[in-house]
C-alpha cells in the first residue's frame, strides 16, 4: 500500500492546494453506492485494492488534519476553493450553504465528534465568507491562500 | 455565584476520580502524533485530544469575536455548544455501553473481586456525572473556560475504557474455566 500511496500524494495530491480540495478530491473518488474508492491510473500502476486502500488512507489523513484545524485556517481554504472553482463567489457560498455539499465528503466511520465538528466549522466558515462577501464584496476575488497553507 | 455549586462539584468529582484511577492509568499524558491521531480520527470509542482542545478553542472565538458581527459571533456559540454537547453526550454513551458489556461479562464470571468492582462502579458514576456537569457548564459557560475540564474529563473517559479489554479477557477466561469444571 506505501507505493501506490507515495504514488497518490505526488502525481495526484501535491498539485492540489489546501486540505479542503483534497477531501472534495478524495471524496470524489468514493462510489457513493458501495463507498469504494476507484482511481483509474492508480488501479492501473498498483491494483485496484492497493489503490482503494491508498486512497481510503489519504481521505482519513486529510479529513483528520481539517477537523482538528483551526477556524481561521478552514476559512482561509475554503476562500481559496471558492476563488479556484472558477465560479461566482457569492452562487458558490450560497449552494453550499443551501445544499451542504460537503456532507458526503467525510469519511466513512469516522469519528461522529470529529465530523460534527468539521461540518459545524465548515457552517461557520461559510458564515464569515458571506460577511467578507458583504462588507468586501472584492475581497473574495482578490484574496489569496496564506502560503502556511500550501502544502 | 451561579458557578460555585457546579465547580465545587466539579472538584470533589476530580478528587474522586483521581484517587479511583489507577497510578498507572496517569502516567502517560503525552501529545499524540500525527498517526495516533488518524487512529484515533476513526476510533469511535476515543476522541483525539487534539479534538477536544479545538472544540474548546479560545483562538476560534478570538477570531470570529475580531470579526465584529453579532449575528455571526451568535451563530458559531451556537454551533460549537451544540457540538460540545455532543461530543459530551458520545462519550457518556461510550461509557455505558462499556459497563453493560462488563456487567454481562461479570455476571459469568466465577471469582468477582468485589473491592475492583466497586472502583470501577465509582469511576464510571464519577465520570458520568462529569459528564452531566460538562454538559450544565456548556450552556452557560464559555467554551475556552472548560477547556481543561473538557480535556481532563476526556482523558478519564479513554482511560476507562483501555480498561475494558483487560476486564472482558479476564471475565471470559474466568467464565470458561467455570464452564470447563461443570
Amino acid at each position: 500500500m506505501n507505493n501506490s500511496y507515495q504514488d497518490l500524494l505526488e502525481r495526484s495530491l501535491s498539485k492540489i492546494n489546501g486540505d479542503l480540495s483534497r477531501l472534495v478530491y478524495l471524496a470524489s473518488t468514493r462510489d457513493y453506492n458501495t463507498g469504494n474508492y476507484h482511481h483509474e491510473g492508480l488501479s492501473a500502476r498498483h491494483g485496484a485494492e492497493e489503490a482503494r486502500a491508498a486512497l481510503e488512507t489519504a481521505h482519513r489523513e486529510v479529513f483528520c488534519r481539517l477537523a482538528t484545524c483551526s477556524l481561521e485556517e478552514l476559512s482561509a481554504q475554503l476562500e481559496s476553493y471558492v476563488q479556484k472553482s472558477q465560479e461566482v463567489p457569492g452562487e458558490v457560498v450560497h449552494a453550499w450553504q443551501e445544499l451542504e455539499p460537503y456532507r458526503i465528503a467525510m469519511p466513512m466511520d469516522a469519528n461522529p465528534a470529529a465530523v460534527h465538528l468539521l461540518l459545524s466549522n465548515l457552517k461557520v466558515a461559510l458564515k464569515v465568507l458571506q460577511l467578507r462577501q458583504k462588507t468586501n464584496p472584492a475581497a473574495l476575488s482578490s484574496a489569496s491562500l496564506p502560503p502556511s497553507l500550501v502544502r | 455565584m451561579e458557578l460555585i455549586i457546579p465547580c465545587a462539584i466539579a472538584f470533589v468529582l476530580f478528587l474522586l476520580l483521581f484517587l479511583a484511577t489507577p497510578a498507572n492509568a496517569t502516567a502517560d499524558e503525552s501529545i499524540l502524533d500525527e498517526e495516533s491521531l488518524l487512529h484515533a480520527c476513526h476510533t469511535k470509542a476515543q476522541c483525539p485530544p487534539q479534538l477536544v482542545q479545538r472544540l474548546f478553542s479560545r483562538a476560534d472565538w478570538e477570531f470570529i469575536a475580531n470579526l465584529h458581527s453579532a449575528p455571526l459571533l451568535r451563530i458559531f456559540r451556537k454551533e460549537r455548544k451544540a457540538v460540545a454537547v455532543r461530543w459530551a453526550r458520545q462519550i457518556s454513551s461510550e461509557l455505558s455501553r462499556a459497563m453493560q458489556e462488563h456487567t454481562r461479562a461479570a455476571r459469568r464470571s466465577a471469582d468477582l473481586k468485589v473491592a475492583s468492582e466497586l472502583q470501577l462502579f465509582f469511576r464510571f458514576a464519577g465520570l458520568r456525572l462529569l459528564c452531566v456537569l460538562l454538559v450544565v457548564l456548556i450552556g452557560f459557560a464559555d467554551l475556552h473556560t472548560l477547556a481543561g475540564l473538557a480535556t481532563k474529563m476526556s482523558q478519564l473517559a479513554a482511560e476507562f475504557l483501555s480498561t475494558r479489554p483487560a476486564l472482558e479477557a479476564k471475565s471470559h477466561t474466568t467464565a470458561s474455566s467455570t464452564f470447563d469444571t461443570l
